[in-house]
């Protein structure tokens, strides 16, 4: 893991743990009901100090490490674990660009109209070439997805 | 206990159990078979879905999907040299050279064989610790729970995330999220944002399928365009060698790798955080220093065949014997499998065994159902698994995204869940490119609950003197493995690390 993307990364959560301890928690989480109860905000506030404490932790060791990390590939994701470069960055853009769309998409034109042209586009995105199969598919699946939604759950999608 | 299976058979033997078991066989394997995707991906979408079934068949079909997923991982590890799932490269090693010899069916035939006697193995293990665990459990209070719960994020944050201090700050953000909603003893809002729909708290489903399988896919999507795959250059479809055949004689020869990596895999599986890769790759190392040929290990053996796919088999079995004993789940399948009981209104922990006793056993029996039927089915598609690999990822993985959004819209009706998971696919996308675990994520959301309900007795109890965490026998001693634990993954090994450059 870069170390670079460790040291920042610790420092982006220290300052969302600080952001949510002092400004989030206290402004949106209710007073107690009685005086021999704890606050509500106690577990929000033991987990967002444990958040900051691992963050600075984070930050202080990667900072002091000596080198990058020659370790093997991270155990979870592999070789994902890359760390987060300008091209991560572009992609995580482009990623919610795309899901605001499709909510958009869903709350004005509805399921079948977003789904059909969104998966037609992942598709050619990752490099699908054969027309066919992609018209196929594109209009196959959300229609099946549909009318099982329908028929055997009684679900309309919008 | 007998007459209890007995009883429970009775339950799960009907035609309907029957089908929901085989489908969710069918849609595991299907998941396991092609690379990028798993089991996990497949429970998270398919959690939602079973909201409209009987308990018993949701956690049937459910169990199914999870069976089928981590055996369908050995189909593409065989035949590509590529593993559908991570602790299916264990059996690449063995298996591609088996096929390469063109054997490929013999090698199938081999892991399926192992992986449902793994499975099998540690299904009888959990029916037969699953109560005495249970009775001891429920001996603790709210102290010992907390422990214990400390202890669990601990030693999956020290295991399972690579890096504790990563570890504990994901665990950390999932207990975080879950204290959105009501507060469980004040019943007053927390952090809602003036949204109904947070009343309830965050949704697991939006907060599993986002993180667990789109984020996932969508990283594939977007790495498929700069890495277009090689995979189907590479399969092997032709040059069957005649001696596909397994014999009884020669499956058996095999018993003693079989049952030491099933006995691995179980105990690998009671643990919090050891994953099935680690189970498989120690089957596999315990199978090649047992054996009288261990050179020919990598070389095409069945016994390494043997030992990896039992052990990683045995570890979907025996996962649940925290889970149902303590509520605490083995592994991310396991706790989704927890979600999955929630939305039926059980709540696994020691009262399940008292509480929801008849439908614990008939879940039982359907587990062992659901291993014969693995056996039929996987036999029976043998030929067919490997076809589901030449459909190209280009269609699957974005077919996948809209099941994820399916997924979650179905059982809610509710958008605001389905912008819910974008988010939460965003957040994920991010966490795997940094090296942030989500599984600790999602296990600390969902012990959460659990972590905060009995640190709040204790502190209402002993009027927040928290003291009691050290005198309590019980407590103390998950304590100081908690101490252990931060000590040994943490600075012990950052000093080693240090030393080492």
């Amino acid at each position: 893991m870069s170390r670079r993307t460790d040291i920042f990364s610790g420092l982006v959560v220290a300052i969302v743990a600080l952001i949510l301890l002092f400004v989030v928690i206290p402004h949106h989480t209710s007073p107690p009901q009685s005086e021999n109860n704890l606050s509500p905000a106690f577990m929000p506030s033991v987990a967002v100090v444990v958040m900051f404490a691992m963050a600075s932790i984070l930050m202080l060791t990667s900072w002091f490490r000596a080198s990058e990390s020659t370790d093997e590939l991270h155990e979870e994701f592999g070789a994902e674990a890359h760390g987060v470069g300008l091209a991560d960055l572009a992609d995580i853009i482009l990623s919610c660009m795309f899901a605001v769309a499709v909510m958009i998409g869903f709350k004005t034109i509805g399921f079948l109209a977003t789904s059909i042209p969104a998966l037609a586009l992942m598709m050619l995105y990752a490099r699908q070439r054969n027309l066919l199969a992609i018209g196929v598919v594109a209009v196959a699946v959300p229609v099946v997805i549909q009318q099982i939604a329908l028929h055997a759950f009684s679900v309309q999608f919008p | 206990m007998l007459d209890s299976l007995i009883a429970g058979f009775g339950a799960a033997l009907t035609l309907h159990n029957v089908l929901f078991i085989c489908l969710g066989l069918v849609i595991g394997i299907i998941f396991g078979v092609l690379p990028g995707l798993g089991s996990v991906t497949a429970l998270a979408l398919l959690v939602p879905i079973t909201f409209y079934m009987s308990p018993l068949a949701a956690i049937a079909f459910l169990v199914g999907v999870n069976k089928g997923g981590t055996s369908g991982g050995a189909v593409p590890a065989i035949l590509l040299n590529a593993p559908g799932t991570p602790e299916a490269a264990a059996t690449a090693r063995d298996g591609h050279p088996l096929a390469q010899q063109g054997k490929p069916e013999k090698a199938m035939k081999m892991a399926l064989y192992s992986s449902v006697f793994g499975d099998t193995f540690s299904d009888i293990m959990l029916i037969v610790l699953a109560a005495p665990f249970a009775a001891i459990a429920l001996k603790f209070g709210p102290a010992e729970f907390t422990s214990i719960v400390i202890f669990s994020f601990t030693l999956i944050a020290a295991l399972a995330a690579q890096s504790l201090t990563k570890g504990i700050l994901s665990a950390a953000l999932g207990v975080f999220l879950h204290t959105f909603g009501l507060d469980p003893v004040d019943s007053t809002t927390r952090m809602t944002f003036g949204y109904a729909e947070l009343f309830d708290g965050i949704s697991l489903n939006a907060l599993a399928i986002g993180t667990l399988a789109l984020s996932s896919v969508l990283i594939q999507i977007l790495d498929a365009r700069r890495q277009p795959t090689l995979q189907k250059t590479a399969m092997i479809t032709s040059n069957y060698a005649a001696d596909n055949k397994l014999g009884a004689a020669e499956f058996w020869s095999n018993w003693r790798t079989l049952i030491r990596s099933a006995c691995i895999g179980t105990g690998v599986g009671m643990l919090p955080g050891l994953g099935v890769s680690l189970a498989a790759f120690l089957g596999y190392g315990a199978a090649q220093r047992a054996s009288k040929t261990p050179e020919k290990f990598g070389t095409g053996t069945l016994e390494g065949l043997a030992g990896c796919e039992a052990a990683n088999s045995a570890v979907v079995g025996a996962n649940l014997i925290p889970t149902i004993a303590l509520g605490i789940p083995g592994n991310v399948a396991a706790a989704l499998l927890i979600g999955a009981f929630m939305i039926h209104g059980v709540v696994p922990g020691p009262l399940m065994m008292i509480e929801h006793g008849e439908l614990v056993y008939s879940i039982f029996a359907a587990m062992l159902m659901a291993n014969l039927l693995h056996l039929i089915i996987g036999r029976i598609g043998i030929g067919f698994w490997g076809k589901v690999l030449l459909v190209p990822k280009s269609i699957i993985l974005p077919t996948v995204v809209i099941l994820c959004i399916a997924g979650v819209y179905i059982p809610t009706n509710s958008l605001f869940d389905v912008g819910m998971m974008f988010a939460f696919a965003a957040l994920g996308l991010v966490m795997r490119r940094a090296g942030f675990s989500i599984v600790c994520l999602v296990i600390g959301f969902l012990l959460g609950p659990m972590l905060e309900l009995s640190l709040r007795q204790t502190m209402l109890m002993y009027k927040t003197d928290l003291t009691i965490l050290f005198t309590s026998p019980i407590s103390l001693i998950f304590q100081l493995l908690t101490v252990y634990f931060l000590w040994r993954f943490g600075p012990a090994q950052w000093l080693r690390r240090r030393g080492g450059n």
